[in-house]
């Protein structure tokens, strides 16, 4: 056919939103590395790479989560009930590729509570994880019975710390996770109906798309990361605190909009996301190498969630308003148009 | 044409609630045929839509394709079997590209099962060109285009799909004229491939252009099926009218005094031009129109919520620019919103919180608290007074029928003591009985002093009760016109755009 050879093949592709977040971690970079002599040493890059793993395992499910317009803030205690699952096993001895499997499913249960919640009983997605977040919160205090599960033994170690042929394994991990959802979320027929659920529920319904079971699987699927996600913590740090995976939601959401998902839902994409776990790690990173209180830290994540929230509504309601002007202006022509013409014949 | 039909409905009937949105609609529509469905707004005409879409399924009779019966259970099943669907209000993805809007629900896939987007490309580019747009729009995103060529994109989308039967409604309501020609040759296109189209519009003049048969629709039922080169825009608008008026709420008063509301030149560029009317005290001026035709947004300028660009109104003969909401409320005019559900009820709080949200500065004390039992007393009487059906003034209006939900939204209003009062569609969606009763409070109301602008699109009401009319159509208004003047026919007739009669 001759078509495409005039035209571009249409395919989701990396946009300018999404450069654009690459540009401020660049820019982050650039001033951190100008200021700190040792920021951008071998070991302290392979120390944040090593400490962003989880995260940006867990900020994929939240990508997903926020594409289709809504948030899930049970991840961090959803971790934290995962993790302490995975420390049992692993002192128990079990095989830790059947650890691996039930943690993977049990972080799809806690999804499936939180879908069957805000999809079939209608409650509104901010609740009802504050409802499930708060419930595993407490399962968390439970399980531990006030006491750290420390010195696990390091089997999966290697997943943050080994090395294959030379590249950091934890490089590794995301990039086979990012590629794995880029494809997903750009070239599988399941992906791009999470975008048009997001774009629009009636609209998605009206085409025969189940919104329901989208939004579902959605949770489902972010579950499924969070449960991978406590492995990569579990032998990250080789223990469970009790502060497990406290700050984990909001700094999953924060490197989500940072790197361009819209609030309003139907836009983003993991690699927007990946830019946005960097800037954050970078950030985090820099505040403990200038010796900033760490106290500090969530604020400028609060920070930075405010901001490039406000910025993408900014834009959204830029783009409404031009469509405003220009919908009445050709209403106004088309009506004299018809008069005009009415009046000759 | 003996030839077996490619759509039969057969009697089709639905209700929403209470009311009956169709009643006992057959016709059937031939491959090749351009079939117009004509009615006023609230005849069924979209639900009809919507059935044969597969949105809403008949709760009696049933729909035939080829002669055999038809289920849809759902909009996929009517996909399935050729039906396409372009909706008046554009229903898209405002942020996935053209392409993506083409195909999401029913992608074409590679072998492996991913999207298979050369291929989506290239038909969709295809559709594009058929449409006289441009190909190398598909990769953008829909947000990106203009209001028309989003909707001519629709259009080219419900084309596209290898539909056998495709459903238009309303398509030009927001196109320009070229997009409109465009439109009408795509149409005819189809129809010598053998294309059976359903298509609604509220402009005559297009129907006699292109449709070669017209079903009238009026209350959800069928008038008439005609060739359209058997119709005139007399008959047509005489099938449409005649629907049965209720004269018995009507009050004679003496109406008589200066303009309690008096608009002059009022204009804002795409909805309303030069509209200009006086209202006196006590008095009901009816405004019909066809939804769009720009009674809502002339009547938010009156209540500050929507400014108009240019244009004065004087309130009891003092000049009048209220700068918001609050403003208008505090010179005494109240405006009773079209939809109960969004703009008027807080539907999770108690009758009495609907009925004295805007009355609390007057309930308080003097150091600023809620008098309680005042505020009860108040919504008790006023629930008395208007009949409302409930579990008691602390029920959550949520509870109640749409009915009782209106009367709710009512008593805001009138507990607010106006002096104009706006109502918009006051009875759209409620019950014969409720609506009744709802009229005759408009008309007590009347009595009492308070100007009301009732506006609506269900004729009968406003012939029924107001004391004169004026009618939009297309941001301009006609001129006023008295109860005994004014004719059924004639309101249609302006509301349609049609020439007046010539006697």
């Amino acid at each position: 056919m001759g078509i495409t050879e005039r035209i571009r093949v249409f395919k989701p592709r990396i946009g300018r939103r999404e450069l654009f977040t690459l540009f401020l971690l660049a820019l982050e970079v650039v001033v951190f590395s100008l200021v700190a002599d040792h920021f951008l040493s071998y070991r302290n890059v392979l120390n944040i790479l090593r400490n962003s793993v989880d995260l940006a395992v867990v900020a994929i499910g939240m990508t997903i989560i926020m594409i289709i317009c809504g948030i899930d803030l049970s991840v961090g205690s959803a971790l934290g009930v995962v993790a302490i699952l995975v420390g049992w096993m692993l002192n128990a001895g079990v095989n830790p590729f059947f650890i691996a499997g039930v943690a993977v499913a049990a972080g799809c249960a806690i999804g499936l509570v939180n879908g069957f919640l805000i999809c079939f009983l209608r409650i509104p997605d901010i609740v009802a994880t504050i409802g499930t977040q708060s419930i595993l919160r407490a399962m968390v205090f439970f399980m531990l019975g006030g006491q750290w599960l420390t010195g696990l033994p390091p089997v999966y170690g290697f997943l943050t710390r080994g090395r294959v042929w030379g590249v950091p394994v934890s490089l590794l991990v995301i990039a086979v996770f990012y590629a794995a959802f880029w494809y997903f979320l750009t070239r599988r027929p399941a992906g791009r109906r999470i975008y048009a659920v997001g774009n629009g529920l009636e609209t998605a319904k009206l085409v025969g798309i189940s919104a329901r079971r989208v939004r579902t699987l959605s949770y489902v699927l972010c579950g499924g990361l969070v449960g991978f996600a406590a492995l990569l913590y579990v032998g990250r740090l080789g223990s469970v605190e009790i502060t497990v995976g406290n700050d984990l939601a909001l700094s999953a959401i924060a490197a989500t909009v940072i790197g361009g998902t819209a609030v309003t839902g139907g836009r983003g994409s993991v690699v927007g996301t990946l830019a946005g776990v960097f800037f954050m790690s970078v950030m985090k990173n820099g505040i403990v190498l200038f010796g900033i209180p760490s106290l500090w830290e969530r604020a400028a994540v609060g920070l930075m969630i405010v901001v490039s929230i406000k910025v993408d509504l900014m834009l959204e309601k830029r783009t409404l308003r031009r469509q405003q002007q220009q919908l009445s202006k050709q209403r106004e022509s088309a009506w004299a148009a018809r008069r005009g013409e009415g009046a000759a014949s | 044409m003996g030839s077996i039909p490619l759509l039969g409905m057969k009697g089709v009937g639905k209700s929403f609630g209470g009311t009956r949105a169709l009643d006992d609609v057959s016709f059937d529509v031939h491959a090749g045929e351009i079939h117009s469905i004509v009615g006023e707004n609230g005849a069924g005409k979209s639900t009809l839509m919507k059935m044969i879409a597969g949105v809403h399924a008949p709760d009696s009779g049933h729909m035939e394709m080829d002669g055999k019966p038809v289920v849809f259970h759902g909009p996929a099943d009517a996909t399935r079997a050729g039906v396409s669907i372009v909706y008046q209000e554009p229903m898209f993805f405002p942020k996935l590209s053209v392409v993506e809007n083409f195909y999401l629900g029913e992608e074409l896939l590679t072998p492996s099962g991913g999207m298979d987007w050369r291929r989506m490309t290239e038909e969709a580019a295809e559709g594009m060109t058929r449409m006289g747009l441009s190909p190398d729009i598909v990769s953008k995103s829909m947000n990106e285009l203009s209001i028309g060529t989003q909707q001519l994109t629709l259009i080219a989308r419900g084309v596209h799909r290898n539909a056998r039967l495709l459903l238009l409604d309303e398509p030009t309501s927001i196109l320009s004229h070229v997009e409109t020609g465009i439109l009408f040759s795509m149409v005819r296109e189809l129809k010598r491939r053998g294309v059976g189209i359903l298509y609604i519009s509220h402009r005559i003049q297009e129907l006699f252009q292109i449709a070669d048969a017209m079903t009238v629709l009026r209350d959800g039922r069928k008038i008439v099926t005609m060739p359209v080169a058997e119709a005139t825009e007399a008959s047509l608008v005489e099938a449409m009218s005649g629907r049965s008026v209720e004269f018995d709420n009507y009050v004679k008063r003496d109406i008589a005094g200066d303009p309690m509301l008096s608009v002059k030149d009022l204009s804002r560029a795409g909805y309303y031009s030069h509209v200009a009317f006086t209202l006196r005290k006590g008095e009901i001026l009816g405004v019909y129109g066809l939804v769009g035709a720009g009674r809502s947004e002339m009547a938010r300028a009156i209540f500050g919520e929507m400014p108009a660009d240019s244009g004065s109104i004087e309130l009891d003969g003092k000049p009048f620019a209220p700068a918001s909401v609050k403003a208008a409320f505090d010179s005494g005019i109240a405006y009773v919103p079209e939809d109960r559900r969004i703009q008027g009820l807080f539907m999770s709080r108690a009758i009495r919180d609907n009925m004295t949200a805007g009355l609390l500065p007057r309930l308080a004390s003097g150091r600023g608290v809620i008098d309680r039992k005042r505020e009860r007393e108040v919504a008790t009487r006023t629930s008395e007074r208007l009949n409302v059906k409930s579990a008691g003034i602390e029920a959550p209006a949520s509870s109640l029928s749409g009915g009782n939900q209106q009367k709710v939204l009512l008593s805001r209003g009138i507990l607010h003591e106006p002096r104009v009062l706006i109502l918009d569609e006051p009875t759209r969606g409620i019950d014969v009985r409720t609506k009744s009763e709802v009229h005759r409070l408009i008309m007590e109301l009347a009595g009492q002093g308070v100007s009301i602008l009732l506006i609506s699109s269900d004729l009968p009401e406003v012939l029924g009760l107001a004391d004169s009319f004026v009618v939009m159509h297309e941001g301009r208004m006609s001129k006023k016109r008295s109860r005994e003047e004014a004719g059924e026919q004639e309101i249609l007739r302006l509301a349609l755009g049609l020439e007046p009669e010539k006697v």
